[in-house]
C-alpha cells in the first residue's frame, strides 16, 4: 500500500511518503526539486526535504541554531492602509553579513510579509508564498488571497513545523489590504505558531523598543504621513539601540488602491551628539 | 546553560543579561506560556464564562486584544490559558468535530458531550500535549449551568465554578469562599449550582478579574464576560489595568 | 413484478435501463421470505415481538435470536438473513460504544440508524471487508432518546432499516413472511395512546393471525425497550402474553 500523503500541497513537499514506495510519485518530486536544485536545503547534497520523516534519507539534520538573521519588522496601520518598515541587514552572529537585503515579500497584490530571524528559512517560506501567488493567479477567478488567509496559511505552516520539532526560526508579520472587509489586515505569526493580531505589531528588539512608542502614539484614523512619522521615530529608537539594526531602510505600503509597494531604501536622520556618547566613560571611572 | 533567542520572543532570560557566559546560543521550546485567566460560574439557570484578553510572552505584551473565549456550540463556550498556539489548534479542531457531530446527530452538540470530546481529544495528544488550560461552560440537557475543568492532558471534572491560568492562585480561593456550595454527597441532594443571581455572579467575576490584575502581571487590560442563559449568548466587556 | 429482468440484475452497481437496481429489489424479496418480526411504539416504550420457526424439535429455539440488543438505549427486531443481521448490529454496537466514549452519552437512534443505512449501502466496493452483495435483511430499530431541553429530541423512536439503506421512522410496522397481513391489522389497531400491556397483548394477537403455527413460548420471542433498560421477556412473561391474547 502506498502510504497517504498526507501534505496537502506539493509546496510544502512529499509529507510522509518515503522514497521508494511510489516511483511515480518520486518523478515528479525529483522533477520538483530539479526545478529548485539552486535553494539550497533543497538541491543536490542535501539530506532532506522539509516536512518529511523519510528513513531513506538517513539522519536528517535540523535547524538547532540560527546562522544568518534579520532584526526587528515594525508595521502600523493607517487610515487607508499599512506601512511596514524593516532595516536590510543580515547578521551572521554579530556580523554585518548581507547588507542589501530586502526584508520584506510582497505576495500577490495585497500582502506583505516581512521577516525577522533566519534568513534561509524565509527564503523556503517564500518559495511556499510563490507556490500559493502562483495557483491563486493560475485560478484567475478575481478574487485573490486576502492577507488574513495568508496569515493563517503561515500560523498553520509555523506551527506544523513546530509540532516536528524542526521549526522555522522566523517572526513574521503580515501586512495588507483585506478587500472584502474593506480594511487594513495586520497581524504576526511567531517560530512555534503563536500569533495575533493588532493595530500595530514589532517583532524581536522591537517588541521593546517600538511598540512602546506605538502604544503611546498611535490612534485610530491616523493619516499616512502621521503614521510613516511614527514608524521612523520608532525605527530611529531601534537603530540607536539595536546592535543588529542598520541605518538602511525600507518602507512598504499596501492600500486598496492595488499593488503594495516596496520603497528604495533610505537612511534615516540619527543624532550621536548625546552628552554619554560624546565622553562615554566620563562616568565610569575606570572604564576604558 | 544560558539562553539567547535571535527571534526574541520565545525564553526570554533576564539572567543571560549578566556576565557567566559559558555558553551563549539559541535554544527554544516548543512550548511557550501565554499568560491570561480564564474562568466560570455555574447558575440554576445561566452560566458565565470569562477571560482576559492580554497576550504575553515573558516580560512583554504581544497583543491586548486576544479573546480567550469562544462560542464552540450554542449551549457550550470554551476558555483556554497557556500556550495560544496549541488553544487555538485545539480549538479549530474541536469546532470541525462540532459541525461533524451536527450534521451526523441533527442537533448542536451538548456542553457534557462536547466536555469528553475535550477529554478524549487532550488525552490523545498525552506524550506531546497541548499546553493549554480549559474551561468548557454551558447549559446542559436540563437548562442547567455546568462548569467543567481541565488539566493538560484530559483530566476533567464538573464542578459549579472554576478558574485557570495565571490568575487561578489569586482567584480560586475566593470564588471556594464566596460559592462553595453543599457536598454532592449529602442527603437529600442540594442543588450544586451557586446561590447568586446572574447579575452577583457577573459582579463576582468582574471583582475577581480586577483583583487578579493587581497582582498578576499575566492578566489585565480587559475582561471579558460571556453569560449563557435560556435567551442566548451575551458578551460584556469591562477594561482592567493596563500596566 | 420482475417482467423485465435481464442482464441487468446481475451486478450490483448497475442500473437498469429502467432505473432500477435489481440485487436491491431481491434482497427487499428476500426478507418477504423471513420470518415475521413486528414492533409496536407507545408512550412508555416499544414492544419488539417476532416468530422463531422451528422446523425440528430436535432445534434448540433459544438458540436463535431474532431480537438483539444494540446498546442498552437501543435493540432490534430482525427479518431476512439473520447471519447479515449479525453483521449490521454488530457493527450498530461499535459505533453506539464509540459515540459513547467520544461523547459520554448514549448515541441518538436516529444518528445510529444512519450508521447502520451506511453499512448497508456500501456493498459492491473493492477490498475483502466490503460486503459484494446488498445486505438480505430489515431491520425494526427501537431506542430511547433522553430528553434534551432546548433541542426538540427525546423519547421511544422506532425506525425500519431496509437493505436499500433507506430509513423510515414508524410508529408500528412489521416485516417478513406475515408482514402484508401483520401491517394491515397493525394500522387498524394502533392508538397514540396505547399502554405497554395493550401494545404486547396486540402483538401477540398480530403474530397469531399471521404465524401458520399455534403460536407457544418457544416459537415467539418477546422484548420491550423501556428506560432504563432493554429487557427479553422469559417463558413465563411470554405466556401471561399469549394467555392474555387469547
Amino acid at each position: 500500500m502506498i502510504p497517504s500523503r498526507t501534505s496537502h500541497s506539493s509546496s510544502i513537499g512529499p509529507g510522509v511518503v518515503p522514497r521508494g514506495a511510489d516511483p511515480a510519485y518520486d518523478e515528479e518530486v525529483k522533477r520538483e526539486y530539479d526545478l529548485r536544485k539552486n535553494i539550497p536545503h533543497l538541491g543536490k547534497g542535501s539530506k532532506g526535504r522539509p516536512f518529511s520523516i523519510d528513513p531513506n534519507v538517513g539522519v536528517m539534520t535540523r535547524t538547532q541554531t540560527p546562522y544568518v538573521t534579520g532584526t526587528s519588522v515594525l508595521a502600523v496601520k493607517y487610515k487607508d492602509g499599512v506601512l511596514m518598515a524593516c532595516d536590510t541587514l543580515a547578521c551572521y552572529g554579530s556580523t554585518k553579513r548581507y547588507k542589501s537585503i530586502q526584508r520584506m515579500k510582497l505576495v500577490g497584490k495585497y500582502t506583505v510579509v516581512g521577516f525577522t530571524g533566519e534568513l534561509s528559512d524565509f527564503d523556503y517560506i517564500s518559495t511556499l508564498l510563490d507556490e500559493l501567488e502562483m495557483t491563486d493567479f493560475c485560478q484567475d477567478d478575481e478574487c485573490p488571497r486576502t492577507p488574513k488567509e495568508i496569515y493563517n496559511y503561515l500560523v498553520r505552516v509555523m506551527y506544523n513545523r513546530r509540532n516536528k520539532f524542526d521549526p522555522l526560526w522566523n517572526s513574521l508579520v503580515i501586512s495588507g489590504w483585506d478587500y472584502v472587509e474593506k480594511k487594513p489586515f495586520l497581524g504576526c505569526v511567531g517560530m512555534i505558531g503563536q500569533h495575533y493580531v493588532d493595530d500595530h505589531v514589532a517583532t524581536g528588539f522591537g517588541n521593546h523598543l517600538a511598540r512602546p512608542l506605538f502604544r503611546e502614539s498611535w490612534k485610530e484614523e491616523m493619516t499616512e504621513q502621521e503614521a510613516e512619522k511614527l514608524l521612523k521615530s520608532a525605527l530611529l529608537s531601534c537603530v540607536m539601540r539595536d546592535k543588529q539594526m542598520m541605518n538602511k531602510f525600507q518602507l512598504s505600503k499596501i492600500t486598496a488602491d492595488g499593488p503594495g509597494e516596496i520603497s528604495e531604501p533610505f537612511a534615516i536622520d540619527t543624532r550621536w551628539g548625546y552628552e554619554n556618547y560624546v565622553n562615554p566613560t566620563k562616568y565610569a571611572p575606570g572604564a576604558w | 546553560m544560558e539562553t539567547y533567542d535571535a527571534v526574541g520572543e520565545n525564553n526570554f532570560n533576564p539572567s543571560s543579561y549578566h556576565g557567566n557566559h559559558t555558553k551563549q546560543h539559541a535554544t527554544w521550546s516548543p512550548y511557550d506560556n501565554n499568560g491570561g485567566t480564564v474562568m466560570a460560574v455555574a447558575g440554576e439557570d445561566y452560566v458565565i464564562c470569562a477571560a482576559d484578553t492580554r497576550m504575553s510572552t515573558g516580560y512583554s505584551i504581544m497583543t491586548r486584544q486576544y479573546t480567550k473565549v469562544d462560542e464552540m456550540s450554542p449551549k457550550t463556550l470554551m476558555a483556554s490559558a497557556g500556550f495560544m498556539a496549541d488553544a487555538a489548534t485545539l480549538k479549530k479542531l474541536l469546532k470541525g468535530r462540532c459541525d461533524q457531530y451536527q450534521f451526523a446527530n441533527n442537533k448542536p452538540i451538548g456542553c457534557v458531550a462536547f466536555a469528553q470530546m475535550l477529554s478524549n481529544t487532550l488525552y490523545m495528544r498525552r506524550f506531546f500535549p497541548y499546553y493549554a488550560f480549559n474551561i468548557v461552560a454551558g447549559l446542559d440537557a436540563e437548562g442547567k449551568g455546568a462548569v467543567f475543568t481541565y488539566d493538560a492532558v484530559g483530566s476533567y471534572e464538573r464542578t459549579n465554578y472554576s478558574c485557570q491560568g495565571s490568575g487561578q492562585q489569586l482567584i480560586m480561593p475566593v470564588l471556594d469562599n464566596q460559592l462553595k456550595t453543599v457536598s454532592p454527597l449529602v442527603l437529600p441532594a442540594v442543588s450544586s449550582a451557586t446561590p447568586l443571581s446572574e447579575e452577583e455572579a457577573i459582579d463576582l467575576i468582574k471583582d475577581c478579574f480586577a483583583t487578579a490584575g493587581e497582582r498578576d502581571i499575566y492578566t489585565g487590560d480587559a475582561v471579558e464576560l460571556f453569560v449563557m442563559n435560556k435567551d442566548g449568548i451575551r458578551k460584556e466587556t469591562m477594561p482592567l489595568k493596563t500596566d | 413484478m420482475f417482467q423485465t429482468r435481464s442482464e441487468y440484475d446481475r451486478g450490483v452497481n448497475t442500473f437498469s435501463p429502467e432505473g432500477r437496481l435489481f440485487q436491491v429489489e431481491y434482497a427487499i424479496e428476500a426478507i418477504k421470505l423471513g420470518s415475521t418480526a413486528l414492533a409496536i411504539s407507545t408512550k412508555h416504550g416499544i414492544v419488539l415481538a417476532v416468530e422463531k420457526r422451528i422446523t425440528s424439535p430436535l432445534m434448540e429455539p433459544s438458540s436463535m435470536d431474532k431480537i438483539m440488543e444494540i446498546d442498552s438505549h437501543c435493540a432490534c427486531a430482525v427479518s431476512g438473513l439473520t447471519a447479515d443481521a449479525k453483521t449490521m448490529v454488530e457493527h450498530g454496537r461499535v459505533e453506539s460504544q464509540n459515540h459513547y466514549f467520544t461523547f459520554n452519552e448514549p448515541m441518538p437512534v436516529e444518528s445510529l440508524c444512519q450508521t447502520l443505512c451506511r453499512l448497508a449501502m456500501s456493498f459492491g466496493g473493492e477490498g475483502e471487508k466490503s460486503m459484494s452483495r446488498p445486505f438480505g435483511v430489515a431491520l425494526l430499530v427501537a431506542g430511547f432518546d433522553e430528553e434534551d431541553k432546548g433541542n426538540d429530541v427525546g423519547g421511544y423512536t422506532l425506525y425500519h432499516v431496509d437493505p436499500s439503506g433507506t430509513k423510515t421512522k414508524c410508529r408500528a410496522k412489521s416485516i417478513g413472511s406475515g408482514s402484508e397481513g401483520a401491517q394491515t391489522s397493525l394500522n387498524e389497531e394502533y392508538r397514540e395512546d396505547l399502554t405497554l400491556e395493550e401494545a404486547e397483548t396486540m402483538a401477540m394477537s398480530t403474530l397469531k393471525a399471521v404465524m401458520e403455527e399455534k403460536v407457544n413460548v418457544k416459537n415467539v420471542d418477546f422484548a420491550v425497550l423501556k428506560s432504563p433498560k432493554f429487557q427479553v421477556y422469559d417463558a413465563k412473561k411470554i405466556q401471561e402474553i399469549i394467555d392474555r391474547a387469547a
